[in-house]
């Protein structure tokens, strides 16, 4: 009953008819005294004729944004223009040039042939059709540089290329700056390449002299099986005209004695010589 | 609240001139809105010292933001935002809990100490003990009560004014209206 009416009066209130307002009203109408509205009013009017200031960074902020912008965008194209062409790929192009200025070197003739459709393009000999001849000669310059297996340092000149720099002159003429950096930029890049050609002579004597130790064990066996036939009083070229089961005995014994290349070249000829006889299956299992 | 008249310029667009830098745009808005935002602090804190502290805080805040001003919502509403939040700071540094009764002083025109003579008239009286009952609200129940009788605030505005939700505040103005309502009991006002 009581929330109803407490409804009904809350109801009133919120339309407006209800006597807390009246009642409220008849507290009176205070109002701020004239010297805070002065104050105020000034406060308006101050804040309106104020002139924003800026900090001193706020001042330069935008030409210090202009110029940031400015640097970094030359620097992208200085490096996209440039970098590519001097340090990109270590493994390819520098190496490539190098080898090429080798084969200058050492074919003087043959690649002023091959180059001049090139070093007259402005767009530098690797970016023109007359490219791959000039790659040709690099290749084979670098398969002669391996194939004569000649120490790295003993090749003359390579170190003190980057002053000769004739890439440079067929370039699109770069800023006096830019030269000086990308000769610089030349001679580390000839001596990242010689190291690694060092490097890949090094890998190929390895395998060379592996190839020969193979080859010197697998003569060091065959003496020894001649040794030990000697030995036997049995011959390898006697073997047709022998008991077969004594010939197979010595293919064990061969087999045994760890000479397993020999024992199956010699169970083959026995194979040959003696297709009816029957072999043990450990042999044929082990050496077929 | 003072009602608009008609033909005048909206809140809204008085700031905006204000933002412009029309000050008479200003204190057009300043003289329709001086007298219920006074009270309102006036109430809100029972003394009329800091009552005009909170009133140029108030005015100052709105007079600082007038470059950033967007008229999003009702001026009034972000008027008496930045009222209760200034209030609501108000108390907290004096170390009062603003949602508690604060057995705050009762002073400045709000209300008199009651004279329990037989000579005072009853309607007298009933303005005393109508004034005690405001100034005993606890303050979230005033503050929503004041909102609504000065700022002319809706159920929404009033919640969106205090951040909380729309039937809280409807709790809220419900408690203090009916508080106020005991007060008066048969009587009627102005009798």
């Amino acid at each position: 009953m009581n929330d109803q009416r407490d409804e009904r009066e809350f109801d009133a209130y919120l339309s407006g008819e209800s006597p807390v307002s009246r009642q409220y009203a008849e507290l009176g109408a205070a109002e701020p005294p004239p010297e805070l509205d002065a104050r105020i009013l000034a406060a308006a009017e101050a804040e309106v004729n104020v002139v924003p200031l800026r900090r001193p960074w706020q001042r330069w902020a935008t030409a210090v944004g202009v110029a940031a912008t400015v640097m970094l965008a030359f620097t992208l194209v200085m490096q996209i223009a440039i970098e590519p062409f001097w340090q990109g790929d270590v493994s390819a192009p520098p190496a490539s040039v190098v080898l090429m200025e080798k084969a200058e070197l050492q074919q003087p003739a043959t690649l002023e042939k091959k180059e001049s459709p090139a070093a007259t393009s402005p767009q530098g000999r690797f970016d023109t059709p007359a490219a791959p001849p000039g790659r040709v000669a690099a290749d084979a310059a670098r398969e002669q540089l391996l194939d004569d297996l000649a120490p790295a340092e003993a090749q003359p000149g390579l170190a003190d290329m980057d002053v000769q720099v004739p890439v440079a002159s067929s370039l699109k003429a770069p800023e006096p700056e830019a030269l000086a950096g990308a000769a610089m930029k030349v001679g580390e890049s000839v001596l990242i390449t010689e190291a690694r050609l060092a490097d890949a002579v090094a890998v190929i004597r390895a395998a060379r002299t592996t190839e020969a130790d193979r080859v010197e064990r697998q003569q060091g066996a065959a003496r020894a099986r001649a040794r030990t036939a000697d030995e036997g009083g049995m011959a390898s070229d006697a073997l047709p005209d022998g008991d077969p089961q004594a010939q197979l005995d010595e293919i064990l014994r061969l087999y045994d004695a760890g000479d397993h290349i020999g024992a199956a070249t010699r169970l083959s000829e026995f194979r040959t010589t003696h297709p009816e006889h029957p072999v043990s299956l450990r042999l044929a299992d082990t050496l077929e | 609240m003072l009602p608009a008249m008609a033909g005048a310029p909206d809140d809204s667009e008085l700031m905006l001139r204000y933002q412009r830098g029309d000050t008479t745009a200003f204190q057009t808005l300043y003289e329709r809105h001086k007298g219920p935002l006074y009270r309102y602090c006036l109430r809100q804190v029972g003394d009329a010292q800091t009552a005009s502290d909170l009133f140029q805080e108030t005015w100052t805040k709105i007079i600082g933001a007038r470059r950033r001003y967007q008229p999003t919502a009702k001026f009034t509403t972000y008027m008496y935002k930045v009222a209760h939040n200034c209030t609501v700071d108000h108390l907290r540094k004096l170390g009062r809990n603003p949602t508690a009764n604060p057995g705050r002083r009762v002073d400045a025109g709000l209300a008199p100490e009651p004279v329990d003579t037989e000579s005072a008239t009853s309607a007298v009286q009933l303005q005393q003990r109508f004034a005690r009952a405001l100034a005993e609200l606890p303050e979230e129940q005033r503050s929503a009560f004041l909102l609504r009788e000065e700022g002319g605030l809706s159920l929404a505005e009033i919640a969106r004014t205090t951040g909380v939700p729309e039937e809280t505040a409807k709790s809220r103005l419900r408690y203090a209206v009916k508080k106020l309502r005991a007060v008066l009991g048969d009587a009627e006002p102005g009798q």
